[in-house]
C-alpha cells in the first residue's frame, strides 16, 4: 500500500473511533446528539496542548485527555440529558458551536492560527509514522469495539435500551434515567476524545474548523449509515464515507451534500441502517455483525 | 397501612382527571378499583407510581410521604407497576425484558430461582425467552409485564386494566396467578380494572371510580350484591 491509500486509512480508522463513541450516545442511549466534533476537538485541543505546553509525551497526556473529555460531557450532559429528544439536539449543536468558538477565539487555544508543533507518537524507540500508526489507529478501534459490545452485554446496556425503547416503563422498574443515559454520554464523548487525540498527534497541527458542525454532521452520517445501534456499524458507515471521495474523485467537493444525501436517503430507504434490523444487507449474509437491534 | 392514599388530585392542564381520592390498602391485601373508562382509574395508579405528578393530596408507602420521591425510586423502594397495555421493551427479547425487572430490586441474589419461578407461573414465557417481545400476542405480554414486575421483589403491585383486549380464558388465568400470588405469597396488589366481575371476584375489598372520585366503596362480595353497581358494572 503507497503511503497516501495508507493516510487515508488512518483518517478512517480514527472517524470510526468517533463514530463508535457517537453510537454508544445515539444508538444504545437513543440520545441524539450533534454536537459529536466539540468532543473530538476537545480531546484533540487537550492532547495538544498537554504535550506542547505541559511536556507531555503522547502515551502520558492520554489517560488524561479521555478523563478531561469524559469529564466535560458529564458537565455538559448533566443539564442537556434532562431535555426531550428535539430540544437535546438543538442543545447539542449549540455546544458544538460555542466549543468551536472557544478554540477560535480564546489565545490559550492558538486562536485562528491554531496549534502546531504536536510532537509524533513514539512507541518501541522510534517515531510512529505511515503504516505504524495506522496499527495503532486500528488497536485503538478494536479496543473502542471491543468495549462497546461489553457495554451492549452489561446491565448498563441493557438499561440503556430499556430506556430508549419506553422510557417510563424502564424507569417504573428502577432505571434511573438521567444516570444510565450520563453514562453512555461519558462513555461517547471519552471515546470521541480518544479519536481526538490520535487526529492531533497524526495532524501535528489543529485548528478550530476542524471540530466544527460539519463533523458531526459526518459523524452522524456514519453512524446511520452503517447502522444505528449496531456493533459494526459505525465502522462500516465511517469506511464507506471515507473512501467514496476517494474512489470518486469528483465528490471531494460535494462531501457535505453527499453526507447531507446520504443521511436523507438512509432514513426514507434504510432507516436501521446498513447493518440494522430488516436491512438488505443484513437479508444477504444472515444476521452477523449485528450486535444488538 | 402499606399504601395510603389521602384526597389526591391529578390534573393534566384543564383536565381535573382524579378530584379528591382517599384510598388504603393493608400489606397482603387485594384491593381492586372498578369504574368506567374515562374515571381515572389509571391516572389513579401512575401518580401512585410518579408517572403523573399529584396536583394536591398525598401518598404516603409504608408511612412514608411519597409525593416528590422519583418514578425509578419508588420503584427501588418496593412499588412495581404493571402497565396499562403492557408496555414491554419491543425490541429486546423476553428474556431481556425480564432482566429489567432486576433493576430497582431490593434482594440482588437468586436470579435464577426467580426466572424460574415466573417461568412456572407462565411457560409460554420460557418457551418464547430468546424472541423480540414485540413477537408476543397482546396475552403474552401482559404476562410478560406481570412477570417484569414480579422479578423485582414487589411489595406492592399495581395493576393496570391487565384484562384489556384479552380473551376471556386468558383473562381468567391471569386472574388466577393474581389471585394465587395474593392468598400464597401474601403480595398485596391494587388491581385496576373495567372487568368488575373478574375484579371483584378475586378482591377482598373494592372501590368505585366515577368521574374521578371515589363513589362507592366496601368489601367485594357486599359490592357484588350492590344495586347500583349490579346495574352500572355488572350490566345485571
Amino acid at each position: 500500500m503507497n503511503e497516501y491509500s495508507i493516510t487515508i486509512l488512518t483518517f478512517i480508522s480514527i472517524q470510526a473511533i468517533v463514530a463508535c463513541g457517537l453510537n454508544v450516545i445515539v444508538g444504545y442511549a437513543g440520545q441524539v446528539s450533534l454536537g459529536h466534533a466539540a468532543f473530538f476537538g476537545i480531546g484533540a485541543y487537550s492532547s495538544a496542548l498537554l504535550t506542547t505546553k505541559a511536556g507531555l509525551t503522547f502515551w502520558g497526556a492520554l489517560p488524561l485527555v479521555i478523563l478531561i473529555t469524559g469529564a466535560i460531557g458529564l458537565v455538559l450532559g448533566m443539564p442537556s440529558l434532562r431535555l426531550r429528544e428535539d430540544f437535546l439536539a438543538v442543545t447539542t449543536i449549540g455546544i458544538n458551536f460555542i466549543v468551536e468558538s472557544i478554540f477560535l477565539y480564546i489565545p490559550f487555544f492558538g486562536g485562528a492560527l491554531g496549534l502546531g508543533g504536536i510532537p509524533s507518537i513514539a512507541a518501541f524507540g522510534t517515531r510512529l509514522r505511515g503504516a505504524n500508526y495506522f496499527y495503532l489507529c486500528l488497536a485503538f478501534l478494536a479496543a473502542v469495539v471491543f468495549i462497546s459490545r461489553r457495554f451492549t452485554k452489561s446491565w448498563a446496556g441493557l438499561a440503556c435500551f430499556a430506556l430508549r425503547e419506553e422510557e417510563t416503563a424502564a424507569s417504573s422498574m428502577g432505571v434511573s434515567p438521567i444516570r444510565f443515559k450520563l453514562m453512555a454520554f461519558v462513555i461517547g464523548t471519552a471515546m470521541a476524545g480518544l479519536g481526538g487525540a490520535l487526529y492531533a498527534h497524526l495532524m501535528r497541527f489543529i485548528s478550530a474548523t476542524d471540530f466544527g458542525f460539519t463533523m458531526s454532521v459526518s459523524m452522524m452520517a456514519s453512524v446511520v449509515l452503517g447502522g444505528v445501534g449496531t456493533l459494526w456499524g459505525p465502522v462500516l458507515g465511517a469506511l464507506i464515507l471515507g473512501l467514496l471521495p476517494e474512489i470518486f474523485r469528483p465528490l471531494v467537493d460535494y462531501r457535505m451534500l453527499l453526507n447531507a444525501a446520504i443521511l436523507l436517503m438512509m432514513i426514507r430507504f434504510q432507516p436501521a441502517g446498513l447493518l440494522g434490523e430488516g436491512s438488505f444487507l443484513r437479508g444477504l449474509f444472515g444476521r452477523r455483525g449485528g450486535g444488538r437491534p | 397501612m402499606l399504601l395510603e392514599v389521602r384526597d389526591l388530585h391529578v390534573y393534566y392542564g384543564d383536565i381535573h382527571a382524579l378530584d379528591g381520592v382517599s384510598l388504603a390498602l393493608d400489606e397482603g391485601e387485594l384491593v381492586s378499583v372498578i369504574g368506567a373508562n374515562g374515571a381515572g382509574k389509571s391516572s389513579l395508579l401512575n401518580c401512585i407510581m410518579g408517572i403523573v405528578p399529584a396536583g394536591g393530596g398525598k401518598i404516603l408507602y409504608g408511612g412514608r410521604e411519597i409525593n416528590n420521591v422519583k418514578v425509578h425510586e419508588r420503584a427501588a423502594a418496593g412499588i412495581r407497576i404493571v402497565p396499562e397495555r403492557a408496555r414491554v421493551f419491543p425490541r429486546l427479547t423476553v428474556y431481556e425484558n425480564l432482566l429489567t425487572g432486576r433493576f430497582g430490586a431490593r434482594d440482588k441474589g437468586g436470579l435464577e430461582e426467580k426466572l424460574e419461578w415466573v417461568y412456572s407461573l407462565f411457560p409460554v414465557l420460557e418457551e418464547r425467552k430468546t424472541q423480540p417481545a414485540s413477537t408476543l400476542s397482546g396475552g403474552e405480554q401482559q404476562m410478560l409485564a406481570i412477570s417484569r414486575a414480579l422479578l423485582g421483589d414487589p411489595g406492592l403491585l399495581l395493576v393496570d386494566e391487565v384484562s384489556m383486549g384479552l380473551m376471556p380464558l386468558l383473562v381468567d388465568k391471569v386472574f388466577e396467578v393474581l389471585s394465587m400470588l395474593n392468598r400464597e405469597r401474601g403480595l398485596s396488589i391494587l388491581l385496576v380494572e373495567q372487568n368488575a366481575l373478574a375484579s371483584l371476584g378475586i378482591s377482598s375489598r373494592s372501590y368505585v371510580l366515577e368521574t374521578g372520585a371515589i363513589a362507592l366503596e366496601g368489601p367485594s362480595d357486599r359490592l357484588l350484591e350492590d344495586e347500583r353497581v349490579r346495574e352500572a358494572y355488572l350490566g345485571l
